[in-house]
């Protein structure tokens, strides 16, 4: 079928116009020398119908000829082209293979992993970060719980306290102000400015809060800091309290303008005051009132 | 112990569309002077020829993949070589060297045979078509039956045949007239 097409195109001008050569001049071409040139690869054709064949036959004299142009010139298209120098081969061969959907692959992976380790960079800095600002906040939060505890870490400064009745209001004052409540004002009350945290005073005088305990702990040199954490401690042992209650430093004080602490202890409704001497831990006063 | 054998350009070609750089590379430096022989004869231009080259090998190697291994890996590549060469004659709109710019042929030497029927190629083959010439290429430089060449530039069997003995025909031609030298004009002064 095909074969039939193609004799009928064998003398038609090429009919692509795609084709980028000189088409018009396309020569025509004889059914002998297609019949010839098929027979040299081995690709003749079945003739479509018995009888002489158009051009003439193969076996006549000037077939041989004709025969022999051919195979010449098919001989001459089979030297192939000069070859390509090492360089420009191995250029081609680059570039080819640089193209390839592998390589693009290979440097999408590289990306990614590189735009892994950069997230995971930056998400450790962000938890980094985020860790460090809630330590910081928790931090802040701590001292300022510790600032409004003097039962941790902050002890008030009760001034001179040898006046009993003194004592007892600015214990009251100074138990009010650890829950919250409002310090009062004069002698009865004393103001909040009296109750100055030890710390501060023991900072500005240079004075140590640590002393000398009555079980013969010897006395030791300590920063403000802490002597905060030092204090509760610091003399508890001196007094003598009723069964199941717990004394705890409450403030530093003076009596009668000797360094004195000031341990206040709970027992079922009433509130036990001691005066102690600072260092020493000598019992100076003390009283109890219910509250 | 005999050395094993080259890997087969299937094998190559299956390695190479799952990612084997080496693969690809091997293949792509086996077939590479196939390609640019058809490139170069259906162009005629060595700088047209070698433009057409490299995009007919970057085109193997992106479309490796897309090679199923229905047909033989030659009849694929020189799909995509002969269309990246005829795309390029098309793009260019360029023919083959015209025959008074092709390059004094030299004389005496045996050496310069092959260079002298080479110059004789592209003059006789100037006359032709692109499509035409690749038709001769495929077959008489890539070795391809005329069952392949009808595959890689779709057109019937038939046209094949009467394609290869007009390019045949037109240098036969041209041999038998050049009595002993080429055709070739006086240089200019």
């Amino acid at each position: 079928m095909n074969d039939k097409r193609n004799d009928k195109r064998n003398h038609e001008p090429p009919d692509d116009p795609q084709n980028a050569g000189p088409a018009d001049a396309v020569p025509p071409v004889d059914a002998r020398d297609v019949r010839l040139s098929a027979a040299l690869d081995g690709e003749e054709a079945s003739p479509p119908h018995p009888g002489p064949e158009p051009g003439g036959s193969v076996d006549d004299p000037r077939s041989d000829e004709r025969r022999s142009a051919i195979e010449a010139a098919r001989d001459i298209l089979a030297i192939p082209p000069t070859p390509l120098d090492d360089l420009t081969r191995r250029r081609l061969l680059r570039a080819a293979v640089q193209a390839s959907p592998a390589a693009h692959q290979r440097s999408a992976i590289r990306l990614r992993r590189v735009t892994a380790v950069a997230a995971v960079f930056a998400i450790v800095v962000l938890a980094g970060v985020a860790i460090a600002t809630l330590n910081h906040q928790s931090s802040s939060s701590s001292k300022a719980a510790r600032a409004a505890s003097p039962t941790t870490t902050t002890i008030l400064d009760l001034h001179e306290v040898a006046d009993p009745l003194v004592l007892k209001a600015r214990v009251l004052a100074a138990l009010g102000s650890q829950t919250g409540a409002a310090v009062p004002h004069g002698p009865e009350s004393p103001d909040a400015a009296s109750l100055d945290t030890s710390a501060s005073r023991a900072a500005s005088s240079g004075t140590s809060l640590s002393g000398t305990g009555p079980s013969g702990v010897s006395p030791s040199t300590s920063t403000p800091a802490a002597g905060e954490a030092a204090a509760p401690d610091r003399c508890r042992s001196a007094v003598r309290v009723p069964q199941g209650a717990v004394a705890r430093v409450l403030a530093t004080a003076t009596f009668h303008g000797e360094p004195a602490l000031v341990i206040v202890a709970r027992a079922q409704s009433r509130t036990l005051v001691y005066v102690v001497s600072d260092p020493g831990c000598r019992l100076l006063s003390s009283q109890f009132f219910a509250q | 112990m005999p050395d094993p054998p080259d890997p087969s350009d299937e094998d190559l070609a299956r390695r190479a569309s799952l990612g084997d750089r080496t693969a690809l590379e091997a293949l792509l430096a086996r077939h590479l002077d196939h390609v640019h022989a058809v490139c170069r004869r259906v162009l005629g231009h060595p700088e047209d020829a070698l433009d057409a080259t490299q995009e007919a090998l970057i085109a193997i190697s992106r479309g490796i993949g897309r090679f199923d291994g229905r047909s033989r890996f030659t009849t694929w590549m020189y799909r995509v070589a002969t269309n990246a060469a005829l795309d390029e004659a098309r793009r260019r709109g360029r023919r083959p060297l015209a025959f008074e710019h092709l390059p004094e042929r030299s004389t005496g030497a045996d050496e310069t045979d092959a260079v002298d029927a080479r110059l004789d190629i592209d003059a006789a083959l100037a006359t032709l078509p692109a499509d035409y010439r690749a038709a001769v290429a495929l077959r008489d430089l890539a070795g391809l039956d005329y069952a392949e060449i009808a595959t890689v530039l779709n057109i019937p069997i038939g046209t094949v045949r009467s394609r290869i003995a007009r390019g045949r025909a037109t240098l036969a031609d041209r041999i038998g007239n050049r009595d002993g030298t080429i055709e070739r004009p006086t240089p200019r002064p």
